[in-house]
């Protein structure tokens, strides 16, 4: 899988936001947050010229990746990218932020198969795209890499249009490019475990506290397609990630009052209770 | 749930000996000795199982927790209010002498009482949210009516005597803090109504109700110069202290016991 495509993947999965000005926020803000909440997706920016990818994995914020119009791309590791990446949000980009584990593709590394020639690319305002080999104005921070195709040759073919054969390696082996598994519904039983949190809740905090987590937890689900009736918690098949983000907004009513160490006991024996009732399955 | 029966037959234990202490007919040269000594002692026994029963609460959170901070400013207080009582004791036991009033303990328990309110005001924080603004405002509203009551009935007297400028800050400082304090133990208990949880602060709203009566009766009591330390009054110093233990370990037991 290539760039382009696991993009591509990506922006076929959940969204926590969709087209919301770039320039209204702040990015680096953002990405803290995210990081903060052990999310795992991108931040995705699109004018009409470029397209960008931060991926939040493993906890922090990976490279940034760049395509433009005319299926360049490049990576800019480290804060260069993140540079560029902040300015293109504050020059008219929209923003979403997709939920999604990344493929496996090596962060910062040549990943998948190259495009016929991926240039640097960058874009300096008011000039639009800027390809050139090396970068003339765009210097990566110390300590980051960037990583470049081969001397560009005009014109770019798409990424998504050229798959050539992986290449031999220096000892001759074949480059293994290995199949990325498109992301998967989590097999474990959030909603049910969901219904026990907010038992829990109403048990020994109170009515209040579980309302206020069931309706935080609905506005949650609601981009998925979920919700919450009465006391049932219903949710199509989601990732584990996008659970994981769920649980953590909807928890935040809690956390802020009874703390993190009774919400995580709670999730624990919640979802013992749920996996105890013999349905592991979040179909419902 | 079964260490917190028997925390409960320490805690009553505790009651009963205050009980004797500050109630037995008992006044006999020997009898009387016993009891002071025990009334000195519950004294300082109870704010400091206070203290424990707040920081053993304070163990069911992780740093961070907001509530974790409550527990911990409130075990404080209780603490404080154990080193001023030991203060206390100590002059009579071993100094041969009361402390005059006001004396070094009394910034003891100023501190506790300022520790506690911080401690309430940090949970109410939390859990005003969850309580309806009439609700909020009927318990000002009671706040101010017991206030206003102690204050027309007890302070203004001592407010209008040539006392010192210290003994009449005190005598206002202690009732008032003291009195505010009940409403705010009782928001979290209707904030969290329907849950265990309110019985924590049912227990920390009964311990101010008995720290602020206390309070009343200890500023007229010394000013009418009948305060004793085997006074019935001291009682409700005891039961405060008790009901402030239980809400730390009642919380613990409840936080935990998910």
């Amino acid at each position: 899988m290539d760039r382009r495509q696991a993009l591509e993947l990506l922006r076929a999965g959940p969204a926590l936001v969709t087209d919301f000005p770039g320039d209204a926020v702040d990015i680096d803000g953002l990405l803290a947050h995210l990081i903060g909440r052990g999310f795992e997706g991108g931040v995705y920016l699109a004018d009409l010229e470029m397209e960008s990818l931060v991926w939040v994995h493993d906890g922090e914020a990976q490279d940034a990746w760049f395509f433009d119009v005319d299926g360049g791309e490049a990576v800019l590791a480290g804060a260069g990218g993140h540079d560029l990446f902040r300015e293109m949000a504050s020059n008219g980009s929209t923003l979403s932020v997709y939920v999604g584990a990344p493929p496996d593709v090596a962060f910062g590394q040549a990943a998948g198969p190259p495009s016929a020639a991926p240039a640097t690319v960058f874009k300096v305002p008011g000039q639009g795209l800027v390809r050139s080999q090396p970068m003339p104005a765009f210097e990566p921070t110390e300590g980051s890499e960037v990583v470049t195709a081969p001397p560009v040759v005009e014109p770019v073919a798409p990424m998504s249009d050229a798959h050539p054969a992986p290449a031999p390696s220096a000892a001759g082996e074949q480059v293994a490019t290995e199949p990325v598994a498109p992301v998967e519904a989590s097999t474990r039983p959030w909603p049910r475990t969901m219904e026990g949190v907010a038992e829990r809740v109403a048990r020994h905090r109170g009515q209040r506290l579980a309302q206020r987590f069931t309706s935080t937890l609905a506005a949650a689900l609601a981009p998925h397609g979920g919700g919450v009736d009465g006391s049932r918690v219903y949710a199509p098949p989601i990732s584990e990630a996008a659970w994981r983000v769920i649980v953590e907004t909807a928890c935040e009513p809690i956390i802020a009052v009874a703390g993190r160490a009774f919400v995580d006991r709670a999730i624990a024996a919640a979802e013992r209770d749920a996996a105890g009732d013999g349905d592991s399955g979040d179909d419902r | 749930m079964k260490r917190f029966r028997v925390l409960l037959i320490v805690m009553g234990g505790l009651v009963l000996a205050a009980v004797y202490a500050y109630g037995a007919a008992e006044n006999s040269l020997q009898g009387r000795l016993a009891r002071h000594v025990l009334g000195s002692t519950v004294q300082i026994v109870a704010p400091i199982l206070a203290g424990i029963g707040c920081l053993a609460a304070r163990r069911a959170y992780v740093p961070g927790d907001r509530e974790r901070a409550v527990w911990s400013i409130g075990g404080l207080a209780a603490l404080a209010w154990a080193a001023g009582r030991a203060v206390f004791a100590f002059y009579q036991w071993w100094g041969g002498r009361a402390l005059p009033y006001p004396s070094i303990a009394d910034g003891f328990f100023v501190v506790f009482y300022l520790l506690l309110g911080l401690a309430l005001g940090l949970e109410i924080r939390l859990v005003a949210p969850m309580v309806d603004r009439p609700v909020r405002l009927a318990l000002v509203g009671l706040g101010v009516v017991g206030w206003a009551l102690g204050f027309e009935f007890i302070v203004s007297p001592i407010m209008a005597s040539p006392a010192p400028a210290t003994v009449k800050v005190l005598a206002a400082f202690y009732p008032t803090i003291a009195v505010f304090l009940v409403p705010a133990g009782l928001l979290p208990a209707v904030g969290f109504r329907g849950g265990t949880s309110a019985y924590t602060w049912m227990a920390v709203a009964a311990s101010a109700l008995c720290l602020a009566v206390a309070s009343l009766g200890y500023a007229f009591l010394t000013w009418y110069e009948l305060y004793s330390e085997v006074h019935t009054i001291n009682v409700l110093w005891v039961a405060g202290f008790v009901f402030l233990a239980l809400g730390g370990f009642w919380q613990r037991t409840v936080q935990e016991d998910i």
